[in-house]
């Protein structure tokens, strides 16, 4: 795996952290402030990178050329994590019931490839479990939607 | 004789139905999710964590610690029927457990495995009794330099027991510190990285992100590269070892003991405690030859060693308020959720709790022999449940989860968020232990240092002169130091990896 886009990722990120550390207020040694933490925590992360990408540089480009690539289905990845995203973004409005009933029948139907009775059944039957152990049995509160329950 | 009664008092505090029914539930779910790959005791206990909430603080320990142990059980039972370990300490097991299964030896195997277990458990509870309250007590005397050196040690430890890249691990921590800066300084009321947004502000959730980086991004993980399980065709007979298997087997379980017990209270060494139980059997054996063929050594000695590391790792936890691994942290995490600050004041302050605890844990370790052996088609059973049918349901409990923590979308997203960025940093090698210890361990961190800093007007010295606290450093200082010069990969491997690329291009 390429490790530069994480470096650059963390490098960026320390530089941030630095930057509002600073406006924080570091305080002094005497009675550090509220920055003094992530500050030099921002520090040490920055040059930590730094030597994580020297050393990936100088010294292990031969052994990551060796390392083996392992098929990853990126789609299935992809859609997964969209559909978690969107059934988040809908769990409230819509409510529990019909944003898990979606959810669970887009993952059957478009990452496991199966048939509508088997989607229809399973998302459903998972559905009414969860709720029923959730919001029946330990009574958590969940969100009720457009349903009303 | 005070911890003899005081352990008694604990049972007399366990013997009543809810807490036992708590544990039972515990050591069931923890052998399930032991048994299944792909959810492990950590995402299992941010699950239930909003559930446990619900319940009495001691209720709700004795249900986590009983999934985290129960799981040490479970996963030899993957390693021994599949190849595939259900628990990253059950790895070794896949050795010699895997290869008895093929020779029509899974009974013994999972035999050995569940008494070994049990053995070693056991007797690392009495070690517990015997020296959490002497270290709590000893702990007493700390102050903050002492506190602040602790959690650096700890730290330092796990990062240095990670798997792949020093500096990789150890990169995690800032970030862990920097996350734990999130919300209100409790020392100026000044708000840090909130942008203005209310679940910002409370800080970040320990649950939401565990169950992010752990639960997501695992699904992630599985989902991405599908395991392929393949059943091996053999009857399960002779759950119980005959006398040579008995014979075999008593200087390895009680080696595993020890080993694991010692190694268990270190911080970050119980993973490893299983490969150098084996490393010694091996060692020590008169047929090392065969390790690796089908010897119940080879099974006996490291899943003892995982049971009684699992309970050691309490020690540092209930006397000193240190975790030394992440599930450890999560349990940390658990009792200041209920208010109740873990550390050497634990045992003054709730010894109903501390002893109570403790107590649970002689009586999960019977319930998981009991009800382990018999049940073990059943878990059989449940290992057919394909996978594309538990990552829904997995998903929807992590949803539900973080949710119903404070009926807040937003800790939901924190989950979501961290469930891609625990995918990303497992595609890159990076370990989210010693993040969530960081996390975890952040505000303690923090406020002993800002706190010894003002008693010692800025002076960095203060660590140093108190022995107990220079140790600390001096030990983390030598683990830093010793990884950063391994550094560089051993000049063999380099030159192994040049003449492999050489010969590619020729």
């Amino acid at each position: 795996m390429q490790i530069k886009y994480p470096g650059i990722f963390f490098l960026l990120l320390s530089i941030y952290v630095c930057m509002v550390s600073l406006k924080l207020d570091l305080g002094t040694l005497h009675k550090p402030g509220s920055g003094f933490i992530s500050f030099w925590s921002g520090i040490f992360l920055g040059i930590l990178t730094l030597i994580m990408l020297v050393q990936d540089i100088w010294f292990n480009k031969a052994i990551r050329a060796e390392e083996k690539k392992e098929k990853i289905h990126w789609k299935a990845v992809f859609l997964t994590l969209s559909a978690l995203f969107i059934s988040i973004l809908i769990f409230e409005r819509l409510g529990f019931i019909i944003s898990t009933i979606l959810f669970v029948g887009f993952l059957f139907k478009f990452i496991e490839k199966k048939g509508w009775f088997v989607t229809i059944l399973a998302s459903l039957l998972m559905t009414f479990a969860s709720y029923y152990i959730f919001r029946v049995w330990l009574q958590a509160e969940l969100p009720k939607g457009i349903l009303g329950f | 004789m005070e911890s003899l009664n005081s352990l008694l008092n604990g049972f007399s505090v366990v013997f009543s139905l809810t807490n036992i029914t708590y544990c039972l539930i515990g050591c069931l779910l923890g052998t399930l999710v032991g048994v299944l790959p792909g959810i492990g005791p950590a995402a299992a206990i941010a699950l239930l964590f909003p559930t446990a909430m619900r319940i009495n603080p001691i209720g709700a320990m004795i249900m986590l610690a009983g999934i985290y142990y129960g799981a040490q059980y479970g996963g030899s039972t993957t390693s021994i029927l599949l190849n595939i370990p259900g628990e990253a300490t059950s790895v070794v097991t896949c050795l010699d457990g895997y290869q008895m299964a093929r020779n029509g030896r899974a009974g013994p195997a999972l035999g050995i495995s569940a008494f070994g277990s049990f053995i070693g458990g056991t007797l690392a509870i009495m070690g517990l009794v015997l020296l959490a309250p002497l270290l709590a007590s000893a702990a007493l005397k700390f102050g903050p330099p002492e506190f602040f050196s602790l959690t650096v040690m700890c730290m330092t430890m796990v990062t240095y027991l990670s798997r792949g890249s020093f500096i990789k691990a150890l990169m995690m921590v800032p970030l862990g510190l920097i996350l734990a800066t999130v919300g209100m300084d409790p020392h100026t009321g000044t708000f840090r990285f909130t942008y203005g947004t209310l679940t910002l502000k409370d800080g970040l959730g320990i649950v939401p992100i565990v169950m992010g980086l752990f639960g997501i991004s695992e699904v992630m993980i599985n989902v991405g590269t599908p395991i392929h399980r393949t059943f091996l065709k053999t009857k399960i007979k002779n759950l119980f070892p005959s006398l040579k298997d008995w014979k075999n087997s008593k200087f390895p379980i009680l080696r595993g003991t020890l080993l694991g017990f010692i190694l268990g209270a270190l911080p970050g060494m119980g993973l490893s405690s299983t490969f150098l139980s084996y490393a010694f059997e091996k060692k020590l054996s008169k047929h090392p030859e065969k390790f690796g063929t089908g010897v119940i050594e080879g099974v006996a000695g490291p899943e003892t060693c995982n049971n009684a590391s699992s309970q050691a790792a309490f020690i540092p936890m209930l006397s000193l308020g240190i975790p030394t691994n992440v599930i450890m942290a999560m349990l940390l995490g658990a009792l200041m959720v209920y208010g109740i600050t873990p550390g050497p004041l634990l045992l003054r302050d709730h010894p109903n709790l501390f002893w109570g605890l403790i107590s649970s844990m002689y009586i999960g370790n019977v319930v998981l022999l009991v009800l382990n052996l018999p049940l073990i088609p059943v878990w059989v059973q449940i290992l057919r449940i394909p996978y594309s049918y538990l990552f829904p349901a997995i998903l929807i409990f992590c949803i539900i989860g973080s949710y119903s923590l404070n009926n807040n979308i937003g800790d939901v997203i924190v989950m979501a968020v961290f469930g891609v960025v625990g995918y990303l940093m497992k595609r890159f090698d990076f370990e989210a232990a010693p993040l969530v210890l960081a996390l975890i361990l952040g505000p303690l961190l923090e406020d002993n240092l800002r706190q010894a800093l003002l008693i010692s007007k800025g002076s960095f010295k203060i660590f140093f002169n108190r022995p107990i606290s220079a140790s600390f450093l001096i030990v983390s200082m030598l683990i830093v130091i010793s990884s950063l010069l391994r550094l560089r990969p051993p000049k063999k491997l380099r030159e192994e990896n040049g003449n492999s690329n050489n010969s590619q291009i020729h």
